[in-house]
């Protein structure tokens, strides 16, 4: 049985009489530690995608299977549980919480867990090593930069050790450097953990450091 | 409609609970401003309608002992006086359910249809037969028969109607005075032949409708043939004193406590126009790059006012003529229920209308200039900032900070809302503590009377004689006294007084000194009186009843509660009354207890009229003046829904800018319980410090009032006890919690998707 299983699923917007059909009778499998880089032209569908497996938006139709929990059928509640304990997301704009410290929104991903504060700060402190910001966890976002954000997020995403990790351009603000720092992070992850990822870019470099790669082209995934 | 406005007014769309909240509260407060006023009209015209048609008298004149018709009306034929109705006025006793009950017997021969002091009957009929009669509604007596005692003598009475009467309007009250005696007074009408088969064929209370104001003295000096006790004009009888000073503390209070709220409203817009404009800051700039001129985008942000004023003025002006109409009703109705007239008066509205348009305007327009001051390139490259305060991290739960952090992260905006919020509570508190205050007050004065028994008599009597008659058995002192109601002058002013004189009156109570010193000698004046005849320690006044004047020395000026009040020795009245004689005795018992076994042999005497106690009089004065006060009670309570607008208001537009930061926390799958947490820590602290800033509020708030109160009224000291101030803490921060259901309900509703898509479109 593969890890995430995706069968048939479909998603459209209705604009009024308009309807655009954004994901259309798509499959996907992907075992536990795959790294799967998706891309495709802008509003082809990519992060309606994303969202679908990270049960932020349900498909209207299809099927998405995550490690034997049928994602798919869950309601608000067990879907909340779902994105608590299973999937980590990085976004395009991080989305800190501008009123807590770097350290703060890290531990921010262990509340609900039954973990003492201590161990939740060694934790998140360990995480902000892993990223390479040591040192700075003490600091608000907004004093930090786009990239050392960006690492923020990474760490509030992967410091819950979920199954699955959802980066949606995650490297888009990013200059080149800091952006294989990103990358690095994610091999290395994968390799302690064996960390699950799905990567949205429009960035060829990304290519190297996937074992696979898919285009969303007419609401399908087309390996390339 | 131009673009720029379209622009300005599409933005309101995400805004409409912001919207009707500060158009709630500009209603609010103009409701306030114009009920203020308008009640204190409705007041006024209602009662003088009705006082009116009552046939309320110009002038209320007392005998001290019944004089025949034919010798009074030789009295009264000055041209001056237009009618006059010729009464006789009896105190007696009756028995009822086992209790002794005083009772006021007026016999009077033109009882529902004369011109003057028509009696309005609201159950049974009007007297035919002798023995017949009615009673003002209040009274303590039963409808049927009755044995009343009067002069020692029985007279067999059947009550076959309830009326109600201008001259006991409030019958509590006797002529003259504000301050109640004890408890309802029973007062009986019924045919004067009747009354005088008993008090022999005399007359002793004489009403009349004078042509006008000028023609007073020349009926002031027809009256001097009559051993006149008391002369009250219209205006200082106590129907009219209460009646002015109900309608005086409506045109204060409510109009002091609007100020309150219209600045509460500026504050409020403020507040959402400076979020909006703020966050409107990247498009004005690009209008101001594309060359559109500043007064353009600013009067665009004035069709924001428009709606806000149009939807306020239109509630502002129902919600005036409700509370206009409560008010009034339920002050016309402790009156005595007195019909409701409203009179045609748009000025109040006018005013109202004129306040808020100033107010709003500016709150809209300000934080727009201060917007546009900026250079297009600023407003361009415009980023919401977020200053953080940091405390407590390291004893602080994750949800406890980030509720307290959100609080305050626009410090400014914080300490103004909490402000708004402790002011908004402090005003419904302020209320709490001026009756909490005036209770006190009032305590404290009746705690200054230090006799137990007031005992007046049907006739004067010779001062000694009275001391030796009344001081039996546990009386430790006793204290003939003398009261008269007349008109005192100075050379600046003449008003109604009501004057005290007693041998020794400190025997009998203790005086709170402003000015001068407590010399019975000369006068001592309540302040109101002193103020209203412009005179001070040192200077003289004259009193005048029925034609005999009495010139006095002002030696001090004291707080009373009854404003008018002189008080003085018997000596210095002798001329008004008569040498040696008094009208009563002020008794001090060696132990109160004793009361009951000193009123006991009181029972049956003829020459006493009436026996008030000490204990009784403090009852009805709190009964009475609680009642009036306490009276919007409820009403001030309401305010506590301002406060908690305001709080909504701060709450929605600090969570509606933290859209991302929940989608962020959602996005986590934090369970429901962080987010609630984070956001009881923000509203609770919120609640604590906006209830605790509360108490400063509402006792200033209260001083003012007490301070305009006493041009109107008279002064209540403002006192902060305990027990008011945790009552004004408690219940503000109760109101404030219901603010959080706006964030709980609104991030339930997130759309995550939506947020998450916004958000990568900036
Ligand atoms: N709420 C919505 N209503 C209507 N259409 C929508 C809605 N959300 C997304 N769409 C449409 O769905 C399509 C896919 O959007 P999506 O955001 O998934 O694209 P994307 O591949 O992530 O694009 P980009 O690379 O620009 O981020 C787009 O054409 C978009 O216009
Ligand atoms: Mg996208």
């Amino acid at each position: 049985m593969a890890f995430l299983s995706l069968e048939n699923v479909s998603k459209s917007y209705s604009n009024g009489d308009e309807t655009t059909t954004v994901l259309k009778d798509l499959s996907l499998t992907m075992d536990r530690g795959d790294m799967v880089m998706i891309m495709g032209p802008s509003g082809s569908g990519k992060t309606t995608l994303i969202n679908a497996i990270g049960g932020i938006e349900r498909p209207d139709q299809g099927r998405i299977v995550l490690d034997d929990i049928e994602v798919t059928s869950l309601d608000q509640r067990q879907l909340n549980e779902y994105r608590r304990n299973k999937v980590g997301f990085v976004f395009q704009f991080y989305n800190l919480i501008p009123t807590l410290t770097a350290l703060e929104n890290i531990m921010l991903a262990l509340e609900g867990r039954k973990k003492g504060r201590e161990e939740m700060r060694n934790k998140a402190s360990d995480q902000l090593e892993l990223v390479g910001l040591d040192g700075k966890q003490d600091r608000f976002p907004q004093e930090l930069s786009a990239g050392e954000q960006q690492r923020v997020a990474l760490a509030r995403a992967m410091v819950k050790e979920p199954d699955l990790i959802l980066a949606d351009e995650p490297t888009g603000n990013l200059d080149e450097s800091t952006e294989t720092m990103v990358l690095r992070i994610f091999t290395k992850v994968r390799e302690e953990l064996g960390t699950t990822f799905i990567v949205v870019s429009h960035n060829q470099r990304l290519r190297d450091y996937m074992d696979r790669c898919y285009e969303l082209r007419k609401g399908k995934l087309v390996s390339i | 409609m131009t673009l720029t406005v379209r622009m300005s007014l599409r933005r309101l769309r995400s805004r409409k609970l912001s919207l009707v909240l500060s158009s709630f509260i500009i209603a609010w407060a103009m409701a306030m401003l114009v009920a203020g006023m308008l009640s204190s009209q409705v007041l006024e015209v209602s009662s003088t309608a009705y006082l009116d048609d009552l046939g309320m008298p110009d002038m209320f004149v007392s005998l001290s002992e019944g004089r025949p018709i034919e010798e009074v009306e030789d009295a009264l034929s000055s041209s001056a006086i237009d009618t006059y109705d010729l009464r006789l006025r009896a105190n007696g006793r009756a028995t009822i359910g086992g209790a002794e009950v005083a009772v006021v017997l007026i016999g009077t021969s033109q009882p529902v249809n004369g011109e003057i002091n028509r009696l309005t009957l609201l159950e049974g009929r009007s007297f035919a037969a002798a023995e017949e009669s009615v009673m003002v509604a209040g009274s303590k007596t039963p409808m049927g028969s009755l044995e009343v005692t009067v002069n020692g003598l029985p007279l067999e009475l059947n009550i076959v109607g309830k009326v109600r009467s201008a001259e006991f309007l409030i019958n509590e009250l006797e002529t003259g005075s504000i301050v109640p005696g004890s408890g309802g007074m029973s007062v009986i009408y019924l045919p004067l032949t009747t009354l005088q088969t008993v008090l022999g064929q005399v007359v002793n209370d004489i009403s009349m409708m004078i042509d006008d104001v000028q023609s007073r003295q020349e009926v002031e000096a027809a009256l001097f043939p009559l051993p006149v006790s008391s002369m009250t004009y219209r205006e200082d009888h106590q129907t009219s004193v209460i009646i002015q000073m109900g309608v005086d503390k409506f045109k204060v209070m409510l109009p002091t406590i609007s100020i309150v709220f219209i600045f509460i409203g500026l504050i409020s817009i403020f507040i959402t126009m400076y979020r909006l404009v703020l966050s409107d800051s990247r498009n004005i700039g690009m209008l101001m790059s594309l060359g559109i001129d500043r007064w353009r985008i600013a009067s665009s942000y004035l069709a924001i006012a428009g709606v806000i004023l149009v939807l306020g003025g239109t509630l502002g002006v129902l919600m005036a003529y409700g509370f206009t109409a409560m008010i009034s009703q339920m002050a016309l109705d402790m009156m005595g229920q007195i019909p409701f007239v409203m009179p045609f008066a748009p000025l109040p509205f006018l005013t109202g209308l004129l306040v808020i348009v100033t107010a709003v305007i500016t709150a809209v327009l300000v934080p727009v200039a201060l917007v546009l001051r900026q250079s297009v390139n600023d407003a361009l490259r415009y980023v919401p900032r977020t200053k953080v305060w940091t405390f407590g991290r390291a004893t602080l739960t994750l949800a406890s900070s980030l509720g307290l952090r959100n609080l305050f992260r626009e410090p400014k905006r914080a300490a103004v809302v909490l402000m708004a919020i402790g002011l908004s509570i402090g005003a419904a508190g302020s209320w709490v503590l001026m009756v909490d205050s005036t209770q006190t007050y009032f305590d404290e004065q009746m705690s200054a009377q230090r006799w137990d028994v007031r005992i007046t008599f049907n006739a004067p009597l010779d001062s000694d004689q009275a001391i030796n008659d009344f001081s039996y058995g546990p009386a430790n002192t006793t204290v003939p006294f003398v009261t008269l109601n007349g008109v005192a002058s100075s050379d600046r002013a003449s008003v109604g007084a009501s004057v005290l004189a007693a041998s020794d009156i400190e025997e009998v109570r203790t005086f709170e000194l402003r000015r001068g010193s407590l010399d019975f000698e000369g006068a001592v004046l309540a302040k109101k009186i002193a103020e209203e005849l412009k005179v001070g320690p040192g200077e003289r006044i004259t009193l005048n009843l029925g034609g005999r004047t009495e010139t006095l020395l002002v030696t001090g000026e004291v707080n009373d509660l009854q404003t008018n009040a002189i008080y003085t020795s018997n000596a210095s009245v002798m001329a008004l009354l008569g040498e040696g004689l008094c009208q009563g005795v002020f008794v001090v018992l060696d132990d109160p207890a004793h009361t009951a076994d000193y009123v006991s042999v009181l029972a049956g005497d003829p020459m006493v009229g009436g026996i008030e106690l000490k204990e009784d009089v403090r009852l009805s004065l709190s009964n009475m003046y609680e009642g009036a006060i306490s009276m919007l009670y409820a009403f001030f309570a309401l305010n506590l829904l301002i406060a908690l607008a305001v709080a909504v208001l701060a709450t929605i537009i600090s969570t509606a800018e933290r859209d991302v930061e929940f989608t962020a926390l959602a996005s986590l799958g934090l369970p429901r319980s962080f987010i609630w947490r984070s956001l009881a820590v923000e509203v609770g602290t919120q609640a604590t410090i906006s209830a605790m800033l509360s108490i400063p509020f509402a006792f200033f708030l209260a001083k003012v009032f007490a301070t305009m109160m006493e041009e109107a009224v008279f002064y209540i000291p403002i006192i902060l006890s305990i027990a008011t101030t945790v009552t004004v803490v408690v219940i503000g921060w109760m109101f404030v919690w219901p603010s959080i259901i706006w964030p709980i309900r609104w991030f339930r509703r997130l759309d995550l998707v939506r947020t998450l898509r916004e958000r990568s479109s900036r």
